[in-house]
């Protein structure tokens, strides 16, 4: 049951629902989840009524079966809110709810979609060791057979979602096939580190998960072998329009705190928004982010029309990423001394896009992708 | 040979010393300062028993009398290992006890600079408020005159070093009909003083082990023989200052983009000898290169501004008459320093986080650290936009 096309009513629809999540719930704590470095059990459960957690999900599982479009749009709409719960539902949507539904089992259907479409259970997925998406050649997490088990053991860096997911799919090397299984949180053969504070994102850590000969039933394979370089293309690209679609909402995020400010910031008997410095600092973001939200925004629209945006979702992370740097500069810059302290929410945009662009695949590793694309 | 530059051989053992003291004594606390977000007073005990904080202050009065290369060596070794240590030294001795050297009567001098030049009492320096900001001029702090004293009245924002110092220099407005040139004087305001108190302590993102703070001055009594310079000099007291504090902030800036390099290259070659191939990839190799680039020119700006500053500040001294065109290239150069370095140093830093990977965001890495400090130099002591006006307007004649 895909729906191949998105309405502009539902991406408007979920915006509304979106915003007035945003102002009445997110809003009023949002820098408590920065200092914290935790996303409040009120916050998460209002996301579990609003459907949030299930929206790549089909309906027969309790899932919104939203577009890809609509999906991408309503989660850039809630970065404004707060990256941390947006990089939740986006990681947790399109590594487990996503990857599931498309080739998950009957059973594990059954079994795993409806809690992880409803938020009870919340996922994620790793694919390089070294947490990248795109080191996906040389995996030395080994699975081996014994009976009606995999035996894992390995380690996996810097997983997405690490700290607050439940259940993990992980690409293993068999021998001399590779595949996805998955493996719950509660499996006495794992451990995990610490929760890795960073720069941003914070209340969405990331961990690192290691695997002492961890035995998994059989049945926890994710679709055959020969699915999995479908697999690997599906979570690379999607989480690339992921990351994409978070560093747009962050730099909106940024401009409209910029054009708030230096409208009301008055220094030499005027406005600083009429000083020809700051005007070209805020156009210069308003141009970044049009440019990149039609990007994104194209590229959604492409994949819900099955077409094949691999490479486009590699250059869409990286265009809008870089973007965010810079923009989210840009706005700490005109609030000045301002924008360097906590009372204002700019310098947690600079640190969430730096965060948001150093994750899962490097841009230069994405640039050599894109090149060998083309020149081959 | 008519452009000779080079530090001398007493110059490069000092920088040695001071590195191999840093490295020891303070490099290892400085991340649970930043991380506690606490003011570091054993560091700061450890580096007045140096002498560091009496550097540049005249031997009559108890400092090192070394020269604004020294200075500049000293601050180039502490931004490397930790821009908060850095601030908190340019505000005591760049901003509150130089202009006391500069401008300061015998008498303030006998009394101030011994004790700020060991470090017994800590410096800062206020002239920000609320409304002055990048308009530096339009300080609302009034201060009236009453008999053989002045009453200030207003309150003062980030002010490093705010609610540790000893004494601080604040600038108000004794006459607003005046002007900047004639209207705002710079006061000597020791802590403790009736009607001046610490008002808020703000939360940053970065330099987090030095405390930024507001002042508060209510009917504050402050003696005539406190007014430093002239009365209604203080905001040429004020730009001199700066000229020679961005000058620092540049010099503290290329400290910290060499640490970056450096830490790089460590980087690389451990990832290299792990059997990685970091060392190979071209896009590593750039942007090593870029930064190294950058690094190399940084140095020689800084240090030709600071050997032009230590002219300018002996002649000040000495109260002789400044060359007007000295005093205009000194001003531009420094502004010229201070926005380029600044800006070397952030791209050197987040070149350096894409480098380290995702490793490099981690929090208690010192590339995280780096990376949240970096963003004030290219505020404080005037926004780049401003150094970019002082520029501009210098070069085309057109008066600030």
């Amino acid at each position: 049951m895909n729906k191949l096309s998105s309405s502009n009513e539902e991406i408007e629809m979920i915006k509304e629902v979106i915003q007035n999540f945003g102002e009445n719930e997110i809003n009023p704590i949002v820098s408590n989840i920065d200092d914290d470095s935790e996303l409040p059990i009120s916050i998460l459960e209002k996301v579990s009524e609003l459907g949030l957690y299930g929206m790549l999900g089909s309906s027969e599982f309790g899932g919104a079966e939203t577009s890809f479009s609509t999906f991408i749009h309503g989660m850039q709409e809630l970065t404004k809110y707060s990256p941390a719960l947006s990089s939740l539902l986006i990681f947790h949507n399109v590594l487990s709810v996503q990857l599931i539904n498309k080739f998950g089992t009957d059973s594990q259907k059954s079994n795993l979609l409806t809690e992880l479409t409803t938020g009870k259970k919340i996922g994620t997925a790793v694919l390089g060791d070294d947490g990248s998406f795109i080191n996906v050649d040389n995996i030395r997490t080994e699975a081996t057979e014994e009976g009606d088990y995999y035996s894992i053991s390995g380690t996996k860096s810097f997983v997405l979602n690490g700290a607050l997911s439940d259940f993990f799919i992980i690409l293993c090397n068999f021998g001399k096939d590779s595949g996805f299984v998955f493996v719950e949180k509660d499996n006495p053969d794992i451990s995990f580190s610490k929760p890795i504070s960073a720069i941003g994102l914070n209340g969405n850590e990331l961990i690192s998960i290691s695997f002492y000969s961890c035995k998994v039933p059989k049945t926890n394979l994710i679709g055959k072998f020969e699915d999995t370089p479908d697999i690997i293309k599906v979570a690379q690209e999607t989480i690339w329009l992921g990351i994409s679609a978070i560093s747009i909402g962050i730099m909106q995020s940024a401009l409209d705190q910029a054009i708030k400010y230096s409208n009301e910031r008055k220094q030499f008997s005027k406005p600083i928004s009429k000083f020809e410095a700051i005007q070209h600092k805020i156009a210069g973001m308003a141009l970044d982010i049009e440019a990149a939200s039609a990007m994104l925004s194209n590229i959604s629209k492409n994949k819900d029309n099955n077409l094949d945006v691999h490479i486009q979702a590699a250059m869409t992370k990286i265009t809008s990423s870089e973007m965010a740097q810079r923009n989210t500069k840009f706005s700490l810059l005109i609030h000045g001394g301002y924008g360097y302290i906590k009372d204002f929410p700019v310098e947690r945009f600079v640190r969430d896009a730096e965060a948001v662009k150093s994750l899962v695949d490097s841009n230069d590793d994405l640039r050599v992708l894109i090149a060998k694309h083309l020149t081959s | 040979m008519p452009f000779e530059f080079s530090f001398t051989k007493e110059q490069e053992q000092f920088r040695r010393t001071v590195r191999e003291f840093l490295h020891e004594n303070i490099l290892p606390t400085v991340q649970d300062y930043d991380k506690n977000e606490e003011f570091p007073l054993d560091n700061v005990q450890k580096m007045a028993s140096q002498g560091y904080f009496g550097l540049t202050i005249p031997k009559n009065y108890g400092g090192q009398e070394l020269s604004k290369i020294e200075y500049g060596i000293l601050l180039e070794e502490i931004g490397g290992i930790c821009s908060s240590h850095g601030t908190i030294l340019g505000a005591h001795l760049g901003l509150c006890a130089t202009p006391i050297v500069l401008f300061g009567t015998e008498e303030q001098k006998q009394k101030y600079l011994p004790s700020l030049a060991s470090g017994n009492s800590l410096g800062a320096f206020a002239l920000t408020e609320p409304a002055a900001g990048s308009d530096a001029a339009n300080i609302q702090t009034t201060a009236d005159i009453d008999g053989e004293d002045f009453i200030l009245n207003g309150s003062k924002i980030f002010c490093t070093n705010g609610d540790r110092a000893d004494l601080t220099i604040v600038f108000a407005t004794n006459d607003k009909n005046l002007g900047p040139m004639g209207g705002i004087t710079a006061f000597l305001v020791e802590k403790n003083t009736p009607g001046f108190s610490v008002g808020k302590i703000e939360k940053k993102m970065g330099l987090k082990a030095s405390s930024t703070a507001e002042l508060i001055f209510e009917n504050c009594k402050i003696p005539k023989s406190n007014v430093l310079g002239d009365v209604g000099a203080g905001f040429m007291v004020a730009l001199t200052t700066l000229d020679g504090g961005r000058i620092s902030l540049a010099v503290g800036a290329l400290g910290a983009a060499q640490r970056a390099l450096d830490t790089c290259i460590e980087f690389i070659r451990k990832n290299q000898s792990e059997g990685g191939s970091l060392s190979n990839r071209q896009s590593i190799q750039w942007k090593l290169a870029d930064i190294a680039m950058e690094v190399y020119a940084s140095k020689y700006l800084v240090y030709c501004n600071l050997v032009e500053l230590e002219k300018y500040y002996k002649i000040i001294e000495s109260r002789e008459k400044v060359p007007r065109r000295l005093r205009d290239s000194v001003s531009r150069g420094s502004a010229i320093s201070k926005a380029y370095v600044t800006e070397v140093a952030s791209r050197a830093i987040t070149r350096a986080i894409e480098i380290h990977g995702i490793s490099g965001i981690k929090e208690g890495s010192e590339i995280e650290r780096g990376f949240r400090d970096s963003f004030i130099a290219e505020i404080y002591e005037g926004t780049n936009d401003i150094q970019r006006m002082i520029i501009a307007k210098e070069l085309l004649g057109l008066g600030l």
